[in-house]
């Protein structure tokens, strides 16, 4: 049900708040998933935060890899993953080790990570995170302005997607996403279909030949 | 009141289907009962109708019980997330024409997800318990769910080819001409054979298997727990016989042709006969046509559970992957290379 | 054109799966390879390939250089696929020599004793595993696409087809457990570099919203004219996240870590494709990119390249510091292979025709004399057969099957046992340390003239001085090789066996004709001695017609600099 009241709150009006707390909920399950002690809660986080993530790209609109997604990340990896974890039964007390000592580490990693990361980010996006102001890259005139564009553009953003969700033509004249997609994807992508049908391929002989029982 | 006006809409979806559930149990039960020569509840209520709130009144007094190693988060969460997921597909089904709750351009897609949700609640529920016998019931179950899974949308892929929309009132309606029954017989078979299994029910109810596994994933559950688990069940039941009807037997479109029998009277008795006919229009396509074929497909249900003895897990699944999957991707290759030679690919229709 | 003949020949080999011996599958795999070699030749005469054609929609491109690279690596793997096309030894007898007898005649064993067939290794884990020539055939494809991928995607795609081919082979030899937990290792730190190449090109694409390469470089030389601050700041990021993963992929310094474990830890005939054809495909990319998105160094004060020379640095270092300290032979060929990917990165990065001659020409040498070392390990293996070890030490190593020499000592007096495979491992081995006559001197020595050249004085002298430290562990292979007493006895009931002779009847038309005895020692099979003459003999004799290696690379530099419409 609360896909449904998401997606009709959505229709009437898109807020980017929730993207926001989607967002905030993400990183939240990111690090329970790393913090957890046990291998199986930790999974199970981990399909949280796939859950979390497809219903971010539901929000924003891309309801059909949304639901792919779900489908194919939750609906069968995770659980393969869950299966087999709940097979092997690992004791929680081998995974106790201590890890303290290299936290400074990995605190100077993830920061060395983010610094790079935030240069690269597209700007408008960072803008008003810490990490921009820790690299340091833009002037405050600069800033200003686009701290101003942003919000502009999120008004914009609203009512664009006010509008276009809203209308009913619009059903009519924009093809489906899966429309588009095959579009595409059957047109001029069409060799990395075959190329990664390949990949599949080898997937699958490589799975037949690693387990198949010699004579 | 936006946000009000879609929780009347949400519970006015589900206490149908729950109500619903609760009488395809007592249906259940007098089924069996008069295919096996007895009589069935027949005390409370007017002809035992109202034995199934008596049980469930039964179980919601009963006390908790929770095993002492288990799990407790999870062991409460499994049976929860097996029935708001189970009850997450009544969303997009369109029961009549105009009536629906959400006409979900990704319709199909949406109900493919919430299924392979649903193996969670079990796979968590048999866990959390601690228990040998549950968690190789919901080992069972779940590599049970995932293969069938797969033959499922397979299936459904096909049906998507004809139709070429993944919308539930799309796939409806482009069989006005005739039910894909008709074309695809032998894939209705083998959808109908996978929605059994996909269900858990006999002859494959190998995760709850009483004579081995007492009684599966759900074996410490109990009180209100169980009845989650219970609704879930048969909510699915339910649903999947309401997939069927959509994919195969032509949802909520008249059974009976109704054009056909007004031109026939209006030959016989040659008056003009508007009241009859507008009796039919309304009947042609209201609800009543998909809650009859439902309603039979769960009959057909009912029937296979009396019938057939229980098959051993192995030949489950071998029944899965060396027949079932070969013979439909057989179709996969097949009814593209027919469509195309028909030259009948579908059109987008956009309603 | 000629990658869906590789895929419909590459389909009909998946296709074809009859339970067969796998000798007849790397047969076939030869003759597919053949096959390619002569159609990749035949493209080199394209009109305009000179400038490069684009292939499907612009996804792929084929210039004379990836040309070039597909004809190298079908060659090495053509070769590495003779290694279990054919049984490793033979037995000769004069009396069956003769023409006439050699095609109508067949022979057949009197006594099918288990002895003979272990003396000629039919049994070997490595002729029962059927699909090892798939997995080569597909990891081939995945390699030639990406040398020949000129959009982001599709280097991903084909990354990723070349990586899961090479994983799979590392297990594929499922009864040794060192093998499987290598290919694990493997398959982990691969996964990890595959993120590090994802998230790189997804942040290029967030940016600029392209992902074909021709535009990517466009844009970047655009932004080097103007020197738009926010544009110029963040591709050399993108390009580093990208350059890690690749770094990553082919072992190079600061990412190198898995590779002394996982080339130790597979079966040798294995390391010898995992080591070569990943690496000619990557570097292959690299000098594309690394090519094309170099001018943006003039404009800003950061460019992703000289991360490539810390990284070219730390290999040279790294590469021969660590490696004095191995024992064992195929940790120390990974680590001698890191430090020459540090040469080789170092003639990348600089960037000017002579470097870039000197790269082509370092990865082609580089790459042959990997081979010869590698096929010559396999080869020694299977000459020790008759021996017994009386060292317990070496007895006792696990997977003994699959990669019998595992350790220098036991090399240890083996010229005494057979000269001249040792004398070729020598001569490849004095190729490697840059030893003047031979054709690893010359590479290293264009190297360096090209890197002081342009300047780079400080990596020129690191480069020489490691070259002088690696030195060291090779004349020691050498020293143990040639002036240590062996520790092998020959094994006595086989030896009786073969001086009694082998009884073998000679058929003709399932009639007996004749009834002969294989008196000889049993000797290595002609495809492994020719191969290894062969390989042997271009590094030593490269001094004496150096022209048309050198022209080649030459001419393939000057392509890539000279603008196309010339």
């Amino acid at each position: 049900m609360t896909i449904h009241l998401l997606n009709d709150y959505c229709t009437n009006g898109f807020k980017i708040e929730f993207v926001d707390m989607i967002y905030l909920v993400s990183i939240f399950l990111g690090i329970l998933t790393i913090v957890n002690r046990n291998p199986i809660v930790s999974v199970l986080f981990l399909i949280g935060l796939f859950v979390n993530v497809a219903g971010l790209l539901i929000l924003v609109g891309y309801n059909f890899i949304g639901l792919a997604y779900i489908l194919v990340y939750v609906g069968a990896v995770s659980i393969l993953f869950l299966f087999i974890l709940m097979l092997i039964n690992i004791r929680i007390s081998e995974l106790l080790n201590e890890t303290n000592n290299d936290i400074p580490l990995a605190v100077l990693t993830v920061l060395l990570f983010f610094y790079i990361i935030g240069q690269v980010l597209p700007t408008n996006l960072t803008d008003n995170t810490i990490v921009s102001t820790l690299s340091n890259t833009f002037s405050d005139e600069r800033n200003t302005e686009l701290h101003n564009d942003f919000f502009n553009l999120r008004d914009l953003k609203q009512q664009i997607d006010y509008a276009s969700s809203h209308g009913w033509d619009n059903s009519l004249i924009e093809p489906t996403h899966i429309a588009s997609i095959g579009n595409i994807m059957y047109t001029s992508y069409s060799m990395w279909l075959i190329v990664s049908s390949i990949i599949l391929l080898l997937g699958m002989v490589g799975a037949i030949v690693i387990t198949i029982k010699q004579k | 009141m936006i946000s009000l006006i879609s929780i009347i809409e949400g519970l006015l979806l589900i206490v149908p289907a729950l109500l619903s559930v609760a009488f395809v149990t007592i249906a259940e039960r007098k089924t069996m009962a008069s295919m096996q020569r007895r009589l069935g509840p027949n005390a409370v209520g007017y002809y035992g109708l109202l034995q199934a709130f008596a049980d469930a009144l039964k179980l919601l007094l009963k006390e908790y019980v929770a095993p002492t190693q288990a799990n407790i988060i999870l062991f409460f969460l499994g049976p929860m997330i097996t029935l708001i997921f189970s009850l997450l597909g009544y969303l997009v089904v369109p029961f009549g024409s105009g009536l629906f709750v959400s006409d979900y351009s990704l319709g199909m897609l949406y109900m493919l997800a919430v299924s392979s949700l649903a193996t969670y609640g079990i796979l968590l529920a048999g866990w959390s318990a601690n228990s040998k016998y549950a968690f190789l019931g919901s080992l069972r179950s779940t590599a049970q769910l995932i293969s069938y899974e797969l033959i499922l949308s397979s299936v459904i892929v096909l049906v998507i080819l004809l139709t070429g929309n993944l919308n539930m009132i799309t796939i409806i309606e482009s069989q006005r001409i005739v039910d894909f029954l008709l074309p695809l017989f032998p894939l209705f078979i083998i959808f109908f054979i996978g929605s059994i299994a996909e269900t858990n029910r006999a002859p494959f109810d190998l995760a709850e298997a009483e004579s081995e596994l007492v009684s599966g994933f759900m074996t410490e559950h109990s009180a209100s727990i169980f009845v989650f688990f219970f609704l879930a069940e048969y909510a699915s039941i339910i649903l999947i016989c309401v997939l069927n009807s959509i994919l195969f037997l032509g949802g909520y479109l008249c059974i009976i042709p109704v054009d056909f029998l007004i031109s026939i009277l209006n030959t016989v008795f040659s008056i003009d006969n508007s009241i009859l006919e507008e009796l039919f229009s309304n009947v042609s396509s209201s609800p009543l046509n998909l809650a009859l074929k439902t309603g039979l497909l769960i009959f057909i249900f009912i029937w296979v559970r009396a019938s057939f003895p229980r098959i051993r897990f192995d030949q489950l699944m071998s029944v899965c992957w060396t027949v079932l999957l070969p013979l439909v991707i057989a179709y996969v290759v097949l009814l593209p290379c027919i469509v195309y030679g028909l030259d009948a690919l579908p059109t987008q229709i956009l309603l | 054109m000629l990658l869906s003949s590789i895929f419909c020949l590459l389909l009909s080999n998946a296709i074809s799966f009859r339970r067969d011996t796998a000798i007849l599958y790397s047969r076939v795999g030869i003759i597919i390879l053949f096959y390619c070699i002569y159609l990749s030749y035949n493209n080199l005469f394209i009109t305009y390939l000179d400038s490069g054609i684009g292939l499907f929609g612009g996804l792929f491109y084929t210039s004379s250089i990836t040309q070039f690279f597909h004809i190298l690596i079908f060659t090495i793997s053509l070769l590495i696929l003779n290694m279990t096309g054919f049984y490793p030894r033979k037995l000769i007898s004069s009396s069956y020599l003769s023409l006439h007898r050699l095609l109508f005649t067949k022979v057949k064993f009197d006594n099918e004793n288990k002895s003979i067939n272990d003396l000629l290794l039919k049994k070997g884990e490595q002729y029962t595993i059927i699909e090892y020539t798939l997995m080569l055939l597909f990891i081939i494809t995945g390699s030639l696409l990406l040398i020949s991928s000129s959009d982001l995607v599709s280097i991903f795609l084909s990354i990723e087809l070349q990586s899961y081919g090479l994983y799979l082979l590392c297990t594929m030899y499922r009864n040794s457990e060192s093998s499987t937990s290598a290919g694990l290792t493997y398959f982990l730190l691969g996964g990890l570099a595959s993120c590090f190449i994802l998230l790189g090109i997804a942040l290029i694409y967030a940016n600029l919203g392209v992902t074909y390469l021709d535009s990517f470089y466009v844009i970047n030389n655009l932004a080097g004219i103007f020197n738009e601050q926010d544009i110029t700041t963040y591709i050399p990021y993108c390009l580093l996240l990208i350059a890690i993963g690749l770094l990553f992929k082919i072992s190079a310094a600061p990412f190198h870590f898995w590779s002394p474990d996982v080339y130790d830890g597979i079966p040798t005939i294995v390391t010898t494709f995992v080591a070569i054809i990943a690496k000619i495909s990557i570097l292959t990319l690299l000098l594309q990119l690394v090519h094309y998105t170099n001018s943006i160094y003039i404009t800003t004060q950061y460019s992703w390249t000289t991360s490539l020379l810390v990284s070219s640095l730390l290999s040279l270092v790294i590469g021969t510091v660590l490696g004095l300290t191995q024992f064992r032979i195929k940790r120390l060929f990974a680590y001698s292979t890191i430090s020459h990917l540090g040469f080789m990165l170092l003639a990348l990065t600089i960037n000017s025709v002579e470097s870039i001659q000197s790269f082509i020409f370092y990865l082609v040498q580089y790459s042959l004399s990997n081979l010869n070392a590698f096929i010559l390990l396999v080869a020694i293996g299977y000459s020790l057969f008759g021996y017994e070890d009386k060292n317990v030490h070496h007895n006792k190593l696990i997977d003994r099957n699959n990669s019998p020499i595992q350790l220098i000592s036991q090399l240890k007096g083996y010229f005494h046992i057979n000269s001249l495979l040792a004398l070729s491992l020598a001569i490849t081995l004095f190729s490697f340390a840059g030893i003047p006559p031979l054709m690893g001197f010359f590479a290293k020595q264009m190297v360096f003239s090209a890197a002081l050249q342009e300047g780079f004085v400080f990596l020129t002298l690191i480069g020489v001085l490691t070259s002088v430290i690696s030195a060291v562990y090779y004349l020691f292979i050498v020293k143990t090789m040639f002036f240590s007493e062996h520790s092998y006895t020959k094994i006595t009931y086989l030896y009786k066996k073969l001086f009694l002779g082998i009884p073998a009847l000679v058929l003709q038309n399932n009639k007996v004709i004749d009834n002969i005895q294989f008196n000889n020692k049993p000797s290595l099979s002609s495809s492994l001695s020719i191969t290894i003459s062969i390989l042997t003999l271009v590094i030593l004799l490269f001094m004496f017609m150096p022209n048309e290696w050198l022209h080649m690379s030459n001419i393939l530099a000057i392509v890539l600099f000279v603008p196309s419409g010339m």
